[in-house]
């Protein structure tokens, strides 16, 4: 039993070690043109893009519901859209997107429905948190708070054998019409690839999550005051949805609305505002197809200007 | 109620197994009797975990079976032994009967009585299948049918006969044990053997990657190709049937190897329930290597008793008919699951007319690394029989099983399957087949790598094995279920 035991921990030694090597080995080419390496772009557009600043902060219902350069033309702002995947989690976007933030910078939060249930908020739903913090190496993970580097972690030995993914490397060649790609998006950070491409009759979810949780909303509160004190004026609107995804989750919407409009938050529209047909749908019931995301693109245009004339 | 989701292949299972290890070599000092409680306890848990209103169900089956079985040991008289024995029997296929069953029969009689134009919508109830009630209704049944036959004596012990019954590997999808095999073994002192428990983490592992990379890397296809037949391709269903026939071995197959492997960790063989079955040369050979411990089940407890295949023609052809029905039925109540039983049957009646159901014995290719050409060819022939009879198993209807068959037998047959099916999946599937070849002659395909390779080989391929089981997970965390927890 003893050199059992013994063989067994040496085993698992030598185990451990192997995950530890595969999870520092460069990421493999799939992975390099994933969508969560989109982040390097957007990273890069924040750091360099010049005043007068226009930044959005939410997950696809932004990167894929929204166009940029008709709301650079319309309100004469240089926009950056961060949106990646609403599974970061709101916290760690606020937080990431935090430290780039200039005098003047006018940045509208748009979280899904979802970051105000549960504990979605601290991106523990996926590994999309873990992969996109550490798209510039492990140290990526030094951004993230204590309870998200633990919800993370589960994640680590799929992220380390996600190395040895043979499809990864074997004849990979990126689509052109992959629409989760780090090349779907547009200088401004939204995702152009689906533009040509038809609605996918989504069909609707029916709920968000069991339990209504304020932290998302403490979060924005938060970081509306860090930001103020910056010079940055913070505004906060409702995401594009499939309408009979709204019918089905009307009680969880109105929830959320009720609960952030008790805050100060300054509040662009209303959540019917940016509910859409499902005809204009795309992939997802947060996502546009072209069509829907000017519409979406206008109403918000049009919020827009009643607050910043 | 659900609150853990206990499987082999879940998180929770991952904490659970070593714990019951622990207590069960270290604390519990190797006294047999607190290790069959410790196990019995843990079982009892890993039963409760999925829904412990019905472990009420299981530890009311397990007083009945060990009460009427004394009862009956007991008798003098033959209608005393008889009364008991129908007891056990008709509280245990009553059961069954009730939440197995019970909708297919109040389904069937209110089409037929809507068919003579009374319409009723009275019968339906929502019944849920408690989980391993087919498995752990045979272990009673083997056992009480064993002891009106004086096979056997009654168990005394009850700690003891409880344990045979719900033993946590086998308690959900068997295999089904036998209390001649199983019992001597959990009254028996069991000391620690490294060789024994070093195969069963091979085992388990063997069996992980089966259930995991092959079984579930299949299902995403399967599903979808089942799931909307209207458009698919002669090509794409032939594909899908295939690829089922693939997923449903490496998953039942995988929760056998992760069985038999958890049982030697305890010092305990349980039944071998696979004998690589698609390297069967023909349908009589497939059955002595598919889910051998329900075949053999059947085979000692309804074909021998009603005569066999040592009776008339006519009475030979009902037996074989009779058994593969029945087999077919006890899967589930659906049509599809009966005439899949008959397919069978059919097949199979030929070799057993002719008396040549003995024919292949052993492995093919005994003793060469690559088989006949006409070994080769039976083998490709009953894989595709076995393929077809599939296909009435997993689909949902008859008329969904004879619509797939149709497409298949079309002009689109020739076109390229509407499915892409990644390179590296081909890959693990043509690896897995091969290294099961080459096993063959072993329990299971990786037993033999103690003798063959070196150690740093061996750790290498079985961290390379971990790894591709890790990447394969679903990264939810969520656990496929196993097909054979249905039944």
């Amino acid at each position: 039993m003893k050199y059992f035991l013994l063989r067994l921990s040496k085993f698992a030694f030598f185990l451990l070690i192997t995950g530890i090597v595969l999870i520092f080995l460069p990421s493999t080419p799939r992975q390099l043109n994933s969508l969560y390496y989109a982040k390097i772009d957007k990273d890069s557009a924040l750091k360099n893009t010049p005043s007068a600043r226009i930044i959005f902060i939410g997950g696809s219902n932004l990167s894929f519901s929204l166009n940029c350069q008709a709301i650079r033309d319309s309100l004469k702002l240089n926009p950056i859209n961060t949106a990646i995947h609403r599974g970061l989690g709101l916290i760690y976007m606020l937080d990431h997107t935090f430290k780039y933030i200039q005098k003047g910078d006018i940045i509208v939060i748009a979280p899904e429905y979802d970051q105000f249930f549960d504990d979605f908020e601290d991106g523990g739903s996926s590994d999309a948190l873990l992969i996109t913090s550490t798209v510039n190496g492990l140290g990526g993970l030094s951004e993230l708070r204590i309870k998200q580097l633990l919800t993370s972690l589960k994640y680590l030995p799929a992220y380390g054998a996600l190395k040895l993914n043979l499809s990864d490397y074997i004849n990979y060649k990126p689509d052109s019409e992959d629409v989760y790609s780090r090349h779907s998006f547009n200088r401004f950070g939204d995702v152009i690839a689906h533009w040509r491409q038809k609605n996918k009759n989504v069909p609707p979810i029916s709920s968000f999550g069991e339990h209504f949780n304020p932290e998302a909303i403490n979060e924005m509160i938060e970081f509306e005051n860090k930001s103020r004190l910056k010079g940055a004026l913070v505004y906060f609107t409702f995401p594009s949805l499939q309408c009979s995804t709204f019918e089905k989750c009307k009680p969880q919407i109105k929830k959320v609305e009720e609960e952030v409009r008790k805050t100060d938050l300054m509040i662009l529209g209303s959540p019917e505002r940016y509910e859409f047909p499902d005809t204009l749908i795309f992939n997802a019931v947060y996502h546009l197809t072209k069509k829907g995301l000017d519409l979406r693109t206008n109403n918000l245009i049009a919020d827009l200007r009643k607050v910043l004339k | 109620m659900v609150f853990i989701l206990m499987l082999f292949n879940s998180i929770h299972f991952l904490f659970f197994l070593p714990v019951v290890f622990i207590l069960y070599w270290f604390v519990t000092n190797q006294r047999l009797r607190l290790q069959n409680i410790l196990l019995l306890g843990s079982s009892y848990f890993f039963y409760a975990c999925w829904n412990w209103r019905f472990m009420l169900l299981l530890i009311f089956s397990t007083i009945l079976d060990y009460f009427t079985a004394i009862q009956i040991a007991r008798s003098e008289k033959r209608k005393f032994r008889l009364f008991w024995f129908w007891l056990s029997i008709s509280v245990n296929l009553g059961f069954l009967g009730f939440f197995k069953y019970y909708n297919f029969f109040a389904n069937s009689f209110s089409d037929f009585l809507t068919s003579v134009g009374l319409h009723t919508d009275m019968w339906a109830l929502q019944v849920i299948l408690p989980v391993g009630i087919s498995f752990y209704t045979f272990h009673g049944l083997s056992y009480v049918i064993d002891i009106y036959k004086k096979k056997i004596g009654p168990e005394k012990n009850f700690i003891d006969y409880a344990l045979f019954v719900c033993f946590f590997p086998l308690l959900v999808a068997g295999p089904i044990e036998r209390a001649t095999h199983l019992l001597p073994q959990i009254k028996s002192k069991r000391v620690f053997k490294r060789s024994q428990a070093i195969d069963g983490l091979r085992q388990i592992l063997w069996g992980f990657f089966k259930k995991i990379v092959i079984a579930d890397g299949c299902a995403v296809y399967v599903a979808s190709i089942f799931g909307d037949t209207s458009h698919n391709l002669g090509s794409t269903n032939l594909l899908g049937a295939v690829f089922f026939a693939v997923q449903i071995y490496c998953d039942f197959s995988g929760y056998s190897d992760i069985a038999l492997g958890v049982a030697k960790l305890f010092g305990i063989d349980l039944l071998r329930n696979f004998a690589f079955p698609y390297f069967s040369r023909d349908i009589a050979e497939f059955w002595r290597r598919w889910h051998i411990s329900l075949s053999s089940w059947f085979k000692d407890y309804l074909y021998i008793p009603l005569g066999g295949s040592k009776v008339g023609t006519a009475k030979k052809i009902r037996n074989v008919f009779l058994i593969f029905i029945v087999s077919g039925f006890w899967h589930g109540a659906n049509w599809t699951f009966i005439f899949w039983g008959m397919l069978n049957a059919l097949f199979i009646l030929p070799s057993i007319f002719f008396e040549r159901n003995r024919k292949n014995i052993e492995i093919a290719g005994q003793g060469k690394i690559f088989p006949s050409v006409r070994e080769f060819a039976s083998i490709l022939i009953t894989f595709a029989m076995t393929v077809f009879a599939w296909i009435f198993f997993r689909s949902a209807s008859m008329s969904g099983a004879f619509n797939f068959i149709s497409r298949i037998f079309s002009r689109s047959l020739f076109a390229e399957p509407a499915v892409v099916v990644q390179k590296y999946f081909l890959l693990y599937i043509f690896g897995f087949f091969l290294v099961e070849w080459l096993g063959r002659t072993e329990q299971f395909a990786i037993s033999n790598l103690n003798r063959k390779m070196p150690l740093i080989a061996r750790w290498g391929l079985y961290i390379s094995l971990i790894e591709i089981i890790i990447a394969s997970s679903p990264i939810s965390g969520v656990p496929q279920q196993f097909i054979y927890f249905q039944f």
